[in-house]
């Protein structure tokens, strides 16, 4: 049973298209990789996915709990709720999600007391709790977030994203830009927070590596379409179409 | 006798698009039919379509043609049309692989690694981490690196871990590529009564064995294979 569905989805941004007829569907606890080049628009179907943008034509449906419908009969005000309490979205640079000129406590706190909290107390026991599950020093809660190295800026949005409980997460390539070692232990955070969550997730990335770690299911792009789809380990080592048998063998190995 | 995996007409060719649209043709009518308890050793030359084979019986290969039905939950599920999620189900409880190499993951110690089989089917960590621990003792990987990450560890330390991994559950079908490759013969002989203590708990066992004392040990069943001849 999907509870994210996108169907007939498409998309011109001026001549190009981003999106042709894509089609899609999400179970709950499922771990959903998008991969493809630049361009081929996997970031524009994140975020069409994501409600952050309109499509030319088709639909993104969404089960809140009485079954599938679609998000763009919410209303601004009914989409905004959603995306802050039971979807949560991860950006590539944490510097864009994040408020530099407040603290760590306080860009996590902000999505608590977003979310009805009240309790100042209880906010900031929550905020230090969700700074330690994301291997930064409690100690640092007072601190502001422009002192943080990419790595801690990235883990802190991890932690301001998934403060709220969502059940479905966005992430676009969220290790992208960080140093190698730094991207393996932000890769090792989200498995172990997306396992013990039990959270869904849509994730694009460019990097194979990244979604065999991470994802159940893979939807491969190219020129805005889906070319390729299945078990990730069955796409990558058995790909069937021509684009994505030159992405696999386009990997250095390790 | 119980049957828990039974396949047949397999068809599989490789089409290879960025060699000018090559194709090469690996499996063709190929079938196999595996008993609880009992082990079959997929034999032939290099080519032969051995690997291709156990990939496809995991889902791991999609077959162009043929069904592999899986005993699991008590009913015969195809896996060739199964959904992923049934697949993913499948492989959690029911179908065990063991591969030639680790693929080891930046930062997890080898014991987290060997105790995810269990704690993916809700065992309680505690005793998954103890659990795990034994095993890796019992192959040889002692308490100083359990706690590591095992991207440092020698080839045939990786390949314990990947045992251990493997062996931790009770697998009612265990395939295995290669199992006791980079062993010594103390390793392997303990991998060989790993795979009869399987066989006597009733798990139907498909591997491939380069090593012919290991298939003599281990072995009920010869599959031979043998590569597709291709006209001219």
């Amino acid at each position: 049973m999907n509870f994210l569905e996108a169907r007939d989805l498409c998309t011109n941004f001026g001549r190009i298209r981003a999106l042709d007829h894509v089609s899609l569907g999400l179970r709950r606890h499922e771990i959903l990789a998008i991969v493809g080049e630049s361009g081929s628009g996997k970031t524009t179907l994140l975020n069409t996915l994501a409600g952050r943008l309109t499509p030319d034509s088709g639909d993104v449906l969404f089960d809140r709990g009485a079954g599938l419908a679609p998000i763009s009969e919410l209303g601004e005000l009914g989409l905004r709720q959603l995306q802050r309490a039971q979807w949560g979205f991860i950006q590539q640079d944490p510097r864009q999600a994040l408020r530099l000129d407040i603290t760590a406590g306080g860009n996590i706190g902000e999505r608590l007391m977003a979310a009805g909290n009240r309790n100042y107390g209880d906010i900031r026991a929550e905020a230090a709790r969700w700074l330690a599950a994301v291997e930064i020093d409690p100690a640092r809660l007072d601190d502001l977030p422009k002192f943080f190295s990419g790595g801690m800026l990235q883990r802190l949005q991890i932690a301001a994203t998934l403060v709220t409980g969502p059940e479905l997460v966005f992430m676009d390539e969220p290790t992208g830009g960080l140093d190698v070692s730094v991207q393996a232990r932000i890769l090792d955070l989200i498995r172990g927070l997306v396992r013990k969550l039990g959270l869904a997730v849509v994730l694009v990335t460019h990097d194979i590596g990244v979604a065999r770690l991470l994802a159940d299911r893979l939807i491969v792009m190219r020129h805005g379409r889906i070319v390729e789809t299945g078990l990730t380990d069955q796409v990558l080592d058995d790909p069937h179409h021509e684009y994505t048998q030159l992405l696999v063998s386009s990997v250095l190995p390790a | 006798m119980t049957v828990l995996l039974d396949a047949s007409g397999l068809a599989k060719t490789f089409l290879l698009h960025l060699q000018g649209g090559a194709r090469l043709e690996v499996l063709r009518r190929t079938g196999i039919t595996a008993q609880a308890g009992a082990c079959i050793a997929l034999s032939g030359p290099s080519g032969a379509g051995k690997s291709t084979l156990l990939r496809a019986l995991y889902g791991n290969y999609l077959v162009d043609a043929g069904s592999i039905l899986i005993r699991h939950d008590g009913a015969m599920v195809d896996i060739v049309t199964a959904p992923p999620e049934q697949i993913l189900e499948i492989r959690r409880r029911t179908l065990g692989y063991v591969s030639q190499f680790l693929r080891a993951m930046p930062r997890v110690p080898a014991l987290d690694i060997v105790a995810a089989g269990l704690l993916d089917r809700g065992a309680e960590p505690e005793a998954a981490h103890e659990a795990a621990r034994a095993m890796l003792e019992r192959l040889g990987i002692g308490r100083r690196l359990q706690n590591l990450p095992p991207a440092t560890f020698s080839g045939g330390e990786q390949q314990r871990v990947n045992l251990a991994r493997a062996f931790i559950c009770d697998w009612p079908i265990l395939l295995l590529d290669e199992p006791t490759a980079s062993l010594d013969n103390a390793n392997r002989d303990i991998v060989i009564a790993m795979m009869r203590e399987a066989k006597a708990k009733g798990a139907a066992l498909i591997g491939i064995f380069h090593d012919e004392f290991v298939r003599d040990a281990i072995a009920d069943e010869i599959l031979q294979l043998e590569p597709i001849g291709h006209d001219a």
